[in-house]
């Protein structure tokens, strides 16, 4: 009813209104940095029904309509593929760049020791039987296999080192989808008890999803009880409502003991492998560099140095030493190809003994024979296993391994320009804008002490109609 | 579309942050003059420079090899040189002392000195480098003349390399141009002879050992023509090698080096571009509502 007093009491709910919307602006405003924060709004709309005075509407001042937050369900969606996928090719990279052993500049590397094994081995066949220049031979060979046995060793560490990134991700993993599930029931016992939806907690499971989404590439489903559920790309459930699944790593015997994924489902009932193919984000991003270029450069390091072991070997063994004797290796590299970088070394006779490095066919002239010392040097032009001569091999292994780098370079800074626009355009509707919330701070301010105006008004119209009663 | 103050601080975070890179990376070229340092830089040419990096190498030691082998091969004509100056001189012993007007006396004196030649024939075929002896083919280890003029060395030919793949010889068959082998004459013994002859006073054989010791000219003038032809061909090996070498080098540092004019030139435009972010970032930072307010 539209009499003074019903005035008054609709003029304190306007004033709680307004002050509700002054303090969401101000919320607002100390969460202007806050990474994940949407910015809230006060909807503010008339008290209804109007009172019905003598054939007219008259109304009853503002109300609250609800707090609501500013999102973009598309972009809600689309960022976290974006954010997965930018993680996924900026760790792929930055774990491939750890690997320098290849540069061409490295004057300890294999491309400046293999140039040096040769040159050593043409000097030594203008005189074979120069004893300074069968020791340098024998040097020249140490610091060949020890430099590919240090390249192998940065590989291997290198990936040993993803295994423990791995099991870090991992761990993060569990802790987030925990936290997830939790906000989730959160969410579900808030919104029931508020009757709105409890915007700070969806803040909160946004960013969860986020940095979830990030680690593993995980999608999300939102239900229609405030449920963010998250699946990994292969579709095994992350996140259910009340429950988190759990990853773990198990070393593989069939990848060099490296780490692979288990998953245990949502019920913990079961456990299934995770294969690199059906997971995303900055895990699948240090498993595709672990077991994808720098896999293929170790191989083929392997490959590399048992072909051009057994070629000189062949060679070696046919030719006669300083004493006659024939028959001997010239470097030891064990059985097959698997983990010879690792283990190849000079054999431990010549190192004592440079004269029993075998340079000549003639054993009559061990001396002055170079024949041996060519047949040597000849490996340097042979086709290994591949094909290609080591020089040309060695090259292409080179370059392989700089081309994966470069294309995941590549493809990390196009996925940093999909990421970094979607992120804008996010911000851009959920963020906060200083000016803009400072203008809403002013108008609910204006609005509150025009409020507090009409109660003046009507307390005076009050104290004139008891004045008149006296 | 609404921009944020996290939108402007973040773009102005970033953009400073890819201006600061790209600076870093111009002073990384124009300190070091390197642009290719990883091989993810370019991973074509990192190849390729992999490639140029050994072949320099393989074309430096031929260098090497070539030259070494030439010096050897100058030591041996100088040793034939000489070979053929003492057979020369015994030639000229021999044409006089066939001359009836000379006495056995005579004869007898001469003799000494053709055997002082013959001594002086085996010690310059005993020609060694560095404890090396060049005239045994490749029993290079112990003197392939004994003191009695007998050869122990082989009939073999020692080769170097002079482009990768390629080799040529670089030594004389001694055994064919002093000893006398595949139908030859022995120097030694064309000298022997003649010192035979003058101590037996006998005219007619001194005569006899002129054509033997002409054979022995003859033999060891050809010998020297090789060594000389050998000497023409690692000569040139060493230039090419050197040549070759100097390409590699080149070829290497147009893809490893950068231009440093241009590196400079980039440098001060990262710099400048670099100022311009901060800058822009830093007026952009005072246009705000709170700042009018205060």
């Amino acid at each position: 009813m539209a009499d003074l007093f019903s005035l008054l009491s609709q003029s304190g709910a306007s004033l709680g209104t307004h002050r509700a919307a002054s303090t969401t602006a101000s919320h607002n405003l100390q969460n202007a940095d806050t990474p994940g924060y949407s910015r809230q709004s006060a909807q503010i709309g008339n008290a209804l029904p109007a009172d019905m005075v003598g054939g007219a509407f008259i109304g009853r001042g503002a109300r609250l309509l609800g707090i609501t937050q500013a999102r973009d369900r598309f972009l809600e969606a689309q960022v976290p593929r974006a954010l997965a996928g930018s993680e996924k090719a900026n760790t792929e990279a930055r774990a491939l760049e750890a690997f320098t052993s290849l540069d061409p500049g490295d004057e300890s590397g294999v491309t400046h020791e293999m140039a040096a094994f040769f040159e050593s081995m043409r000097l030594w066949s203008q005189n074979p039987g120069e004893p300074a220049l069968r020791t340098s031979v024998v040097g020249a060979a140490e610091r060949l296999t020890t430099s590919i046995r240090a390249a192998d060793g940065q590989v291997s560490n290198a990936r040993d080192a993803l295994d423990e990134d791995i099991g870090a991700q991992v761990s993060r993993v569990n802790a987030l989808t925990r936290r997830l599930a939790a906000l989730n029931q959160q969410a579900a016992t808030a919104a029931a008890e508020a009757g709105g939806p409890p915007n700070d907690i969806l803040d909160e499971q946004v960013r969860v999803r986020d940095e979830l989404a990030q680690l593993t590439g995980a999608t999300s489903v939102t239900d229609g009880k405030g449920n963010l559920l998250m699946f990994l790309p292969g579709g095994q459930a992350l996140v259910g409502e009340r429950d988190a699944a759990r990853l773990r790593t198990e070393p593989d015997p069939a990848n060099r003991g490296h780490v692979g994924l288990r998953i245990t489902s949502l019920d913990g009932q079961s456990e299934s492998g995770v294969r690199a193919a059906r997971i995303g984000g900055a895990i699948r991003g240090n498993l595709d560099a672990r077991d994808g270029a720098m896999k293929d450069a170790q191989d083929q390091l392997d490959t590399f140095t048992f072909d051009m072991a057994t070629a000189l070997n062949a060679a070696h063994s046919a030719g006669f030493a300083m004493d006659g004797s024939t028959g001997r290796d010239l470097l030891d590299v064990g059985a097959s190809a698997a983990g010879a970088a690792g283990r190849v070394t000079v054999n431990a006779a010549l190192v004592a003994d440079p004269r029993l490095l075998a340079g000549s066919t003639d054993p009559a002239a061990p001396s002055g024979d170079p024949s041996g010392v060519f047949a040597l040097i000849d490996v340097e032009q042979a086709a290994l296993s591949g094909g290609s001569n080591p020089l040309k091999t060695w090259s292409a292994i080179v370059s392989g391994y700089g081309d994966a780098t470069e294309s995941a370079r590549t493809e990390a800074d196009l996925a940093d320009l999909t990421k970094t626009h979607l992120e804008g355009l996010r911000e851009s509707v959920s963020g906060v804008s200083i000016d803009e919330e400072l203008i809403n701070l002013t108008k609910s301010q204006r609005a509150y002490e025009a409020v507090l105006e009409v109660i003046k008004t009507a307390d005076e119209m009050l104290q004139t109609l008891m004045s008149i009663a006296r | 579309m609404r921009v944020t103050d996290r939108m402007f601080f973040e773009g102005a975070a970033r953009r400073t942050q890819a201006a600061s890179g790209r600076m870093g990376r111009a002073v990384q070229e124009a300190s070091t003059g390197r642009r290719l340092n990883h091989v993810w830089d370019d991973a074509g040419s990192a190849g390729v420079v992999t490639q140029n990096k050994v072949r320099e190498k393989q074309w430096q030691a031929i260098h090497e090899s070539a030259a070494r082998a030439s010096e050897e091969l100058q030591a041996v004509d100088g040793a034939l040189g000489g070979i053929n100056g003492m057979l020369t001189r015994a030639r000229e012993i021999a044409v006089m002392l066939a001359n009836d007007t000379y006495t056995a006396e005579e004869r007898s004196i001469a003799a000494d000195e053709v055997q002082g030649l013959v001594d002086h024939v085996i010690s310059l075929s005993n020609v060694d480098q560095g404890g090396r002896y060049l005239l045994g083919g490749t029993v290079d280890d112990r003197p392939p003349f004994g003191t009695d003029g007998v050869y122990v060395g082989n009939d073999q030919v020692r080769t170097v390399e002079i482009a990768p793949g390629m080799r040529t010889a670089s030594s004389i068959r001694a055994d064919r141009a002093l000893n006398g082998a595949d139908g030859g004459q022995n120097v030694v013994d064309a000298m022997r002879a003649l010192e035979t002859a003058l101590n037996a006073d006998d005219r007619d054989a001194i005569r006899t050992s002129i054509d033997a010791i002409d054979a022995g000219i003859d033999q060891v003038s050809r010998a020297r023509a090789q060594s000389g032809t050998q000497m023409l061909i690692l000569d040139n090996a060493v230039r090419a090698a050197e040549l070759a070498r100097d390409h590699e080098v080149g070829a290497a540092a147009n893809r490893t080096d950068v231009d440093v004019y241009e590196a400079t030139s980039r440098l001060a435009l990262a710099q400048r571009a670099l100022d311009a972010a901060l800058t822009a970032s830093s007026r952009g930072m005072t246009l705000t509502l709170l700042n009018k307010l205060r």
